[in-house]
């Protein structure tokens, strides 16, 4: 996956190329907009993460301007600014999520993996998601592994549609969190946890493969493999 | 350029405007009460003048009457000495035959210029300056009158009196008036002095109470007040700061001592990763603590009414029970709602989000396995009751007044005991957490324009009641669903 990072803190942009690299990506650092604005000119990218307060500019105006020539490739923006003008004028200029600093990277990397995904693979309208042994009807809110009918209850489906649509990557317990419940929770209580535990129970339980599988750290991952 | 400035400033001070008013309304009473005083007294002669006139007219008649005859010659006697007597006047008789139109008699002042009416004037009639009484007797006309030359000549008098009277009072007035009204603004003067030398670093110097309870002086004593009010304020900003850096302080210095710990001597990886893992979990809570101060003081500052819209409360708490339904499940306690009315009020979602969070989070945290908590949202008039009571430890009476301050947590040695059993507080498993969770509640709160409080039993349960202003129906209030009605409604634990 190529990066293009656009980043203006020394420090930070450093651990993150090098977070990048050790993850396998091919990370390109610019620190200021100009640059990276002609580096959006030479080459194209898989993604984008995108600091909002650049020495130069404002890092939304790298983001119109991309969006201006019609590109739609997926734009992580990070921001110090944690009021809700900001994030809202964010998502509002054209970028697909935003993570507010300080943040983990591991948070970082599972969104970036989820942005791709959803803009690689356009939505279709299937009725049905089929995941490795489990299938899951949309329609019904229904789920099937082997042959047997499972019923979820809504925070339940939810839960599990999330996790097979990123299925082989991880997803972070806050990414959980804030597609179920809209909720940026940070207390410090696990709410996900329970959720998980029951869902499991239901689709996992007697079985050898378990589908639902604990990433330390990081949060949960659906794997078929 | 600048004299016409400054002078134009001299025209606009309260001062000169005060003056003004002042010699205007001197000079106008001065003047209306001076022209009254010369009316009265031209209208006071004349009275006299027409009082002696119609006795004389009186006379006459019956004289004339007692000689029959005007043109007898006792009666013109009498008449000549009486013009006599009155000459200085300029006052005369005529006497006219009405049938002849002829003058039978008239005296030496007598003017030939009035003109013989048809009918006597039984009024007093005034002709040039003449003032004369008509009156008929037989086929006689008596005429009486007098000159008006002496009265005019002492109105005359009086006129100039006025004239130079308000000559003096238009130089008077306007200068007395500088001088008082200058004396009535002196203390504003000495006010704007004070309030010019206050500097937002140095905010003790107050205004001077001259003891006179006039409106100057509520005026400084309210301005006093506004100084004592933002007085505060800064000190608790100044407060906040200073508790904010300390709270920093503790995760801040546990991460470089971890650090340092790390980098003294060579260790194996798992010794690495372990020490690693500290200082996530330190740099977490710094994390923690630095948004929800930024949250706090967000909300302190009332940003989010820029970014306000209608919120359906009972949504964002159906979903806040589902979401903390496993963690009450997981801790054996039976969350539950009572009631909850379909609620929509005007504000920020991301942030009335928080607030449920909040309590019922704190509600599960300090309450034990086998307790309940239970969220209640109902309408009462023009608000939305919000309610989150659980079976808890409680609080101490004396912090119930203070849990809602920044940074204040109830101290968890001191937890009073119950009945001798161990304590309970610290029975329960309960994180350190920052003491700031209820204070963004309250800010969060007070930025709708509602209001927090709570009510707490020790060892018992606490109870925090929010109230916010319902938002005023929309045209077809019909169209809110119950909750009941939700796609999303599903209650859990």
């Amino acid at each position: 996956m190529k990066v293009l990072l656009i980043e203006d803190d020394e420090l930070l942009g450093k651990s993150l190329q090098r977070g990048f690299d050790e993850q396998g990506f091919d990370c390109v650092w610019c620190a200021r907009g100009m640059d990276a604005i002609e580096e959006l000119n030479q080459g194209s990218f898989d993604a984008l993460v995108l600091d909002l307060m650049l020495e130069d500019m404002n890092g939304l105006n790298v983001l119109t301007e991309l969006r201006q020539r019609g590109s739609s490739v997926p734009v992580l923006v990070l921001t110090a600014l944690g009021s809700v003008e900001e994030r809202v004028r964010g998502l509002n200029s054209g970028a697909d999520d935003y993570l507010v600093k300080p943040f983990a990277f591991a948070e970082l990397v599972a969104r970036l993996h989820a942005v791709v995904r959803r803009t690689a693979l356009p939505q279709k309208a299937a009725t049905e998601l089929i995941a490795g042994p489990l299938t899951l009807d949309i329609t019904t809110r229904c789920a099937r592994r082997d042959g047997c009918e499972i019923e979820l209850t809504t925070t339940e489906y939810k839960l599990l549609e999330f996790l097979i649509r990123n299925s082989e990557q991880p997803v972070t317990r806050r990414m959980l969190c804030e597609h179920l419940w809209d909720a940026n929770w940070e207390g410090v209580t696990n709410v996900i946890e329970v959720h998980i535990n029951r869902l499991r129970a239901k689709i996992d339980r007697g079985f050898r493969q378990q589908l639902i599988q604990t990433v330390r750290g990081i949060g949960y991952a659906y794997r078929t493999k | 350029m600048r004299t016409g400035q400054s002078s134009l400033q001299g025209i606009r001070t309260l001062r000169f405007r005060l003056m003004i008013w002042n010699a205007t309304v001197v000079i106008v009473t001065a003047i209306v009460t001076l022209m009254g005083l010369r009316e009265a007294v031209r209208f006071t002669l004349i009275r006299e003048l027409d009082q002696l006139l119609s006795e004389d007219v009186r006379e006459i008649e019956l004289s004339l009457v007692n000689f029959e005859r005007a043109e007898s010659t006792e009666l013109q006697e009498q008449l000549d000495r009486k013009d006599a007597g009155h000459a200085q006047h300029k006052w005369f008789v005529q006497l006219i035959n009405i049938q002849q139109e002829r003058v039978v008699y008239q005296s030496q002042h007598a003017p030939h210029e009035l003109p013989l009416s048809a009918r006597a004037a039984l009024t007093p009639q005034s002709y040039l300056q003449w003032r004369f009484f008509e009156r008929n007797v037989n086929n006689v006309r008596i005429r009486i009158g007098s000159s008006l030359e002496l009265i005019r000549a002492d109105v005359g008098r009086i006129d100039r009196l006025v004239a130079m009277t308000t000559g003096i009072v238009l130089l008077i007035a306007p200068l007395c008036g500088y001088w008082l009204a200058g004396r009535a603004t002196r203390p504003l003067n000495q006010m704007i002095a004070t309030m010019a030398g206050l500097r937002p670093s140095r905010l003790d110097e107050r205004l001077i109470i001259r003891g006179t309870g006039d409106e100057l002086d509520r005026l400084s004593e309210t301005f006093n007040r506004l100084l004592d009010r933002i007085g505060s304020y800064l000190q608790d900003h100044r407060d906040f700061l200073a508790n904010a850096a300390h709270e920093l302080r503790t995760p801040l210095a546990a991460i470089r001592n971890s650090i340092e710990v790390t980098l003294a001597k060579q260790r194996s990886t798992e010794e690495y990763e372990v020490l690693l893992a500290d200082i996530e979990e330190e740099a977490a809570a710094l994390s923690l603590l630095v948004n929800q101060l930024l949250l706090l003081s967000e909300t302190e500052s009332e940003r989010l009414r820029v970014h306000t819209e209608r919120v359906r409360l009972d949504e964002l708490v159906v979903k806040a029970v589902d979401m903390f339904g496993g963690v009450a499940e997981c801790k054996d306690i039976t969350l539950s709602t009572i009631d909850i009315a379909a609620s929509e009020i005007f504000g920020n979602a991301h942030h009335l989000r928080q607030v449920i969070y909040n309590l019922l989070d704190n509600a599960l945290k300090f309450t034990a396995a086998g307790g309940t908590v239970a969220i209640e949202l109902k309408q009462d008039g023009q608000f939305a009751l919000l309610k989150v009571s659980d079976s808890g430890i409680g609080i101490p009476e004396q912090d119930l007044q203070q849990i809602f301050e920044r940074f204040f947590q109830v101290d968890r040695r001191r937890f009073p005991p119950l009945d001798g059993q161990a304590n309970t507080y610290d029975k329960l498993d309960v994180p350190r957490g920052s003491g700031l969770g209820l204070s963004i509640c309250r800010a969060i709160v007070r930025a709708h324009e509602g209001n927090i409080r709570a009510e707490s039993q020790l060892h018992h349960g606490t109870c925090i009641i929010v109230r916010l202003p319902l938002a005023a129906p929309l045209r077809e209030p019909s169209k809110l669903p119950s909750p009941a009605e939700m796609p999303n409604a599903t209650l859990q634990g």
